[in-house]
């Protein structure tokens, strides 16, 4: 059956060895929402009514994460509306060598979870499965994005505003854009490579978080990127909180987008963006 | 004029004076309320306090505790900042005599006191934080000018099921330089059928699992806590800190309960919640904050015993969920007819006992992991609904706090518990750092809901 899920945190490969089929959403708002929790961010939101509505409820299982307060907060409101409670799997912030002990426990349980429904046998081999990272053109304009989950009808759209100027989106780094590390041959045990694999992902909600910072420093300089679109949701505190710090350490130019989690960008938005690759094309 | 009564700042000043003709015997740090706000506190000018003596000393407690940390800081100690866990470090810290433990969190208040003249939220704002976060983005501002508390020698700070303006904030802080030292609190869950568990202090089950992680973390916090000290914690001062902690925390059930279930209150909900507060980190001076709390159970015991109140005995019960970011909101609801008997602010795993029955650390935990916001909202629900119950509540304010990410969602869920458990009528307020200017607004929402509770007493 479907697995629906998220958060980078959530290794798909874990569902394939459960023998379910991972289908990792990232869903836009619709016109008419009809949840309206005020101040709630509208990409949790969009997750917790897709889910609610999806064709497949009664026959499909979900998986939210810990990783903010929104989505643990939209698993209690889930919960208390679906038929089948979903999995919330607690991924911690901290990333001492307790934190991952607790990490690798929470995949047991998933997979626990998951093989209740399974109906193949598990399929360890299925955990070392490689993502592929993504390839994205080179323009005369290299441009970053950075943020929380983009929807893909804004990436298209974003796409599009670039093409005027000759601007292309060469490293997509919004959550759940970059590729687990590949797993570590050194590792003996299966699911513990999994979890050392989406462990050492960098992300913005772990304390610290400087690994996301010099990371992504990394990448601007790999990929020759001439500047940083920050796209965040809006009530989104750990994006939004980390655009000065971003500025700071960045030797590009880097601005906020607000994304109100419909299907298309604010006007706002495209007016900001417009002006910012105007301004660096000159 | 000794007949219990709410006062102004300007009533105290006169009050003040008879007491000291009286013969009043002040601990450390007393004194008229009125040089609070030549230091700046000014927004005492607008509330209304209790006039005892008891709520006085309560009070210069409160806005004396910068004077003592610097205190504390010239003689030598080592300051603590514990960050989020709201009653957990504070009681390791009691059990080292070299450390002084002060929440920065309590900051979120200082631009309520100082009527925003301080800065703070500017200076949040500068460095990116801004109105879009809740006030507790305040406390940026206070580490980085330094004039509301003395820089702490260690930052401890909980991360995991914490909501996110704080973890955004303190994360902020340490990109700023302030090193801090991070201990994970994971979302608490309900124990699968076969999987060993455990039964918290404020009644929760959590699978051992998650107790034992605490467990570990809160070790690793002891480590830091012994560095600082510059000597070790052994289980039995651990211990001993904890019992001090129960011995607080008793008090202050039995003042809770007393003020809570009273037929007229005999104290108010301003001063009812200065003293929980006192809870989380004893103001920064165990002892005192103990004797505070005692003279204030007496005072409580005098006027039950006289039948005496500060508010009619007709007066709207309401349990108040959730602190408010302007003291003043306290006073409006009393004024409005309505009185708070019961709590949940945000720390209710502070103010149940500790075990003491188990291994110390096995008991912190237990209590880290019992604290009603690390789970789902439906189980802080269900405690309050148990309160509301114990105390006798009407109806049920929760007190939303501008920017803070959890109200957003939690009061949904809270309320639709509330409503099928109780049947009570329960309304969501917002209530802003300074709220004079939405005060007709607030006045009409808690009108609206104590005229509910008082039609409903009717046959």
């Amino acid at each position: 059956m479907n697995v629906y899920c998220t958060c980078p945190s959530v290794p798909p490969e874990l569902i394939a060895a459960c023998g379910h089929e991972p289908v990792r959403l990232v869903p836009a708002r619709p016109l008419r929402p009809a949840l309206r929790l005020e101040g709630m961010c509208p990409f949790a939101l969009a997750w917790l009514e897709t889910l609610l509505h999806r064709p497949d409820r009664d026959e499909s299982l979900c998986v939210f994460t810990t990783a903010c307060d929104p989505m643990r907060r939209a698993c209690d409101l889930y919960n208390q509306k679906a038929p089948r409670p979903a999995f919330l799997l607690n991924v911690p912030s901290t990333t001492t060598p307790n934190a991952f002990d607790y990490y690798r426990g929470e995949l047991v349980r998933l997979r626990d979870f998951l093989c209740m429904d399974a109906k193949a046998p598990f399929d360890e081999i299925k955990l070392d499965a490689a993502n592929q990272p993504s390839n994205e053109p080179t323009g005369k304009l290299n441009l970053a994005l950075l943020g929380g989950p983009l929807p893909a009808p804004l990436r298209e759209q974003i796409d599009r505003l670039l093409i005027p100027s000759r601007a292309v989106v060469r490293l997509d780094a919004t959550e759940g854009r970059l590729a687990a590390p590949a797993p570590d041959p050194h590792e003996i045990d299966p699911l513990t490579r999994l979890a050392r694999r989406y462990f050492a992902i960098p992300a913005i909600w772990r304390r610290p978080n400087d690994p996301l910072f010099a990371g992504f420093a990394a990448q601007i300089e790999q990929n020759q990127i001439d500047g940083v679109l920050l796209l965040r949701y809006i009530f989104c505190d750990l994006w939004h909180s980390s655009a000065a710090e971003f500025k700071r350490r960045l030797p590009v130019p880097l601005i906020e987008i607000d994304l109100d989690g419909g299907e298309t960008l604010t006007a706002s938005a495209v007016s900001r963006i417009e002006a910012f690759v105007e301004a660096m094309s000159r | 004029m000794n007949r219990p009564a709410r006062i102004t700042l300007d009533e105290w000043e006169a009050r003040y004076r008879q007491l000291m003709r009286q013969g009043l015997n002040e601990p450390p740090g007393g004194g008229p309320l009125s040089r609070h706000v030549r230091d700046g506190d000014t927004r005492l000018r607008r509330l209304r306090f209790d006039n005892s003596p008891a709520a006085l000393a309560l009070w210069n407690l409160l806005l004396s505790e910068n004077d003592r940390l610097c205190e504390h800081k010239q003689q030598g100690k080592k300051i603590v900042a514990a960050m989020k866990d709201l009653g957990t470090v504070p009681v390791m810290a009691l059990a080292f005599e070299r450390l002084t433990t002060f929440y920065p969190d309590g900051a979120w208040w200082t631009p309520c006191l100082m009527e925003q003249n301080e800065g703070l939220f500017e200076l949040a704002e500068r460095h990116g934080l801004d109105e879009s976060f809740c006030p507790v983005r305040a406390m940026l501002g206070a580490f980085l000018n330094g004039e509301h508390f003395p820089r702490p020698d260690l930052l401890i700070s909980s991360a995991g099921a914490v909501c996110d303006d704080f973890a955004a904030i303190a994360q902020r802080l340490e990109h700023m330089g302030f090193a801090v030292r991070w201990w994970e609190i994971p979302r608490r869950r309900t124990p699968a059928l076969d999987e060993p568990a455990v039964t918290l202090p404020t009644g929760f089950i959590a699978p051992r699992a998650q107790v034992d992680f605490v467990r570990r973390e809160l070790q690793a916090v002891a480590r830091h806590l012994e560095t600082a000290a510059g000597s070790c914690l052994t289980d039995a001062a651990l211990a001993a800190a904890i019992g001090k902690s129960n011995e607080f925390r008793r008090v202050l059930d039995d003042l809770r309960q007393l003020v809570y279930t009273a037929p007229a209150a005999p104290l108010g909900s301003l001063e009812m919640l200065i003293a929980e507060m006192l809870a989380l980190h004893f103001c920064s001076d165990y002892d005192q904050a103990l004797i505070v709390l005692q003279n204030l159970l007496h005072e409580v015991q005098t006027r039950i015993a006289q039948k005496a109140g500060v508010l009619s005995p007709h007066a709207a019960r309401v349990f108040w969920i959730n602190p408010v970011a302007d003291l003043r909101a306290m006073n409006l609801l009393e004024e409005c007819g309505g009185r708070v008997c019961g709590t949940d602010y945000l720390f209710a795993h502070a103010l149940d006992p500790i075990p003491e029955a188990v291994a110390p650390f096995e008991a912190l935990a237990r209590t880290a992991l019992a604290d009603p916001m690390v789970g789902a909202a439906s189980d802080r629900a269900e405690r309050i609904v148990r309160d509301i119950r114990r105390f006798g509540a009407e109806g049920v304010i929760l007190s939303r706090i501008p920017g803070a990410s959890h109200c957003a969602a939690e009061g949904a869920v809270i309320r639709d518990v509330i409503s099928q458990t109780t049947g009570l009528p329960a309304v969501e307020i917002e209530i802003p750092t300074l709220c004079d200017a939405a005060a007709p607004a607030i006045r009409t929402r808690l009108e609206a809901l104590i005229e509910t509770i008082l039609k409903r007493r009717q046959p």
